[in-house]
């Protein structure tokens, strides 16, 4: 057996949606770009208590020491990738996360609390930040953000539904 | 449960939820049972059979969760929350919409309020709504009437029909935009696709807005 450690802290997914269209229709180079400057406005953003995890395709996997940077954060790179996206090219996002205890093997994580961040993210729109109900409770009240409980959601491979929630800046 | 409008919670994995909100009802379910739960939203499950049916009164709360079961809301809902996988949701009427989902056709009579529908792969039409606010990756969007709307497909074709002074943004990177406003009108229009035809036979003017942005899909605005 590996040697791992269990961490606590909130596990957060980037997704730019239309990338493989947008590959296809305007060539490797333009899939290049996003990808980068993607990284560059989310590595601006992060403070010391975050970090990238890994690159995924066209996404990121993200790690928050606590849930209420993890939403600050996050719903100030969507406005950075809105404005990014008045150019020609859209740079559309969706952000998902889940605020539990991983298991750190390495640099990495893995285990449940990654997949629940990962499907949760599935069902945000471009522009939105969602999160477990667990991520916005651990959070508690935070100036400047409200929270929209979207109910309980069914997620593959999960078992029971996981109460969902919309983080939005006031 | 005194006069207060209630507030249900409908959770089922599989198998169709069938909700009737009628003036005059009181909450009775046919294929499963009702919990009030701490919160002071009824809780309620089904059975295990294969229509889970509730009766309520006109105006109340839903939150309906499902994996693959389909969703029909008839009558007059209040706010209406859904999430689903790969069921079908239809809702005649309501004053708030919020419907998340992978696939399945999404089809919404009327929604007085915000009509908020995210869905990867499924039709969404809404007949009418005072906002609609709607992402899909691949599929085809259709609002019959609209206040204020902001749409966003990948692939997906956009059809939008302003009322009276509406203001709309819509944007695609490959789906057509396809945008109508009520004759006479003159709209101020922000129209742009990167390599994509823009067409728009409305003289501009003040009456509402219409943005539309795409990158290869082709972008018309027309008078009906």
């Amino acid at each position: 057996m590996p040697v791992t450690t269990t961490v606590t802290g909130t596990i957060v997914f980037t997704d730019i949606v239309g990338f493989t269209q947008l590959t296809d229709e305007h060539g490797d180079d333009l899939a290049l770009t996003l990808l980068e400057r993607q990284e560059e406005l989310v590595q601006r953003a992060l403070p010391d208590t975050a970090r990238v995890v890994k690159e995924l395709g066209d996404g990121l996997l993200l790690w928050f020491d606590d849930p209420r940077t993890a939403i600050l954060t996050t719903l100030a790179l969507q406005r950075a990738f809105e404005e990014e996206s008045d150019g020609d090219l859209p740079m559309w996002v969706r952000i998902g996360m889940h605020w539990g205890c991983p298991r750190a093997r390495g640099d990495d994580i893995v285990g449940r609390d990654v997949n629940l961040a990962s499907r949760i993210t599935d069902l945000a729109a471009p522009g939105e930040v969602l999160c477990s109900e667990a991520t916005a409770d651990e959070a508690g009240a935070v100036p400047g953000v409200g929270f929209e409980p979207l109910g309980p959601v069914y997620v593959r491979g999960i078992a029971d539904p996981v109460p969902l929630v919309r983080a939005f800046a006031l | 449960m005194g006069d207060t409008l209630p507030r249900l919670r409908i959770t089922r994995r599989s198998g169709k939820v069938r909700v009737v909100a009628e003036a005059g009802a009181t909450l009775a379910v046919e294929g499963g049972s009702f919990v009030p739960g701490e919160d002071g939203v009824v809780d309620i499950r089904a059975f295990g059979g294969s229509v889970l049916e509730v009766r309520c009164p006109a105006g109340s709360d839903l939150t309906i969760s499902t994996s693959s079961g389909a969703i029909d809301v008839r009558g007059d809902a209040g706010s209406v929350k859904v999430t689903t996988k790969s069921g079908s949701v239809a809702i005649e009427r309501a004053t708030a919409v919020n419907a998340r989902g992978a696939s399945g056709r999404v089809d919404v009579g009327a929604c007085t309020g915000e009509c908020h529908v995210v869905f990867v792969s499924s039709h969404v039409s809404i007949g009418e709504a005072g906002r609609a606010v709607i992402a899909t990756v691949s599929g085809n969007i259709d609002v019959g009437a609209v206040d204020d709307a902001e749409v966003k497909t990948v692939s997906g074709t956009i059809s939008l029909a302003a009322r009276p002074g509406g203001r709309l943004a819509a944007r695609s990177i490959s789906g057509a935009v396809e945008i109508s406003v009520p004759s006479g009108s003159r709209p101020a229009t922000h129209l742009k696709a990167v390599t994509g035809r823009v067409r728009s036979e409305c003289e501009p003017g003040h009456d509402g807005e219409i943005r539309a942005k795409s990158v290869s899909g082709s972008i018309s605005v027309t008078c009906r």
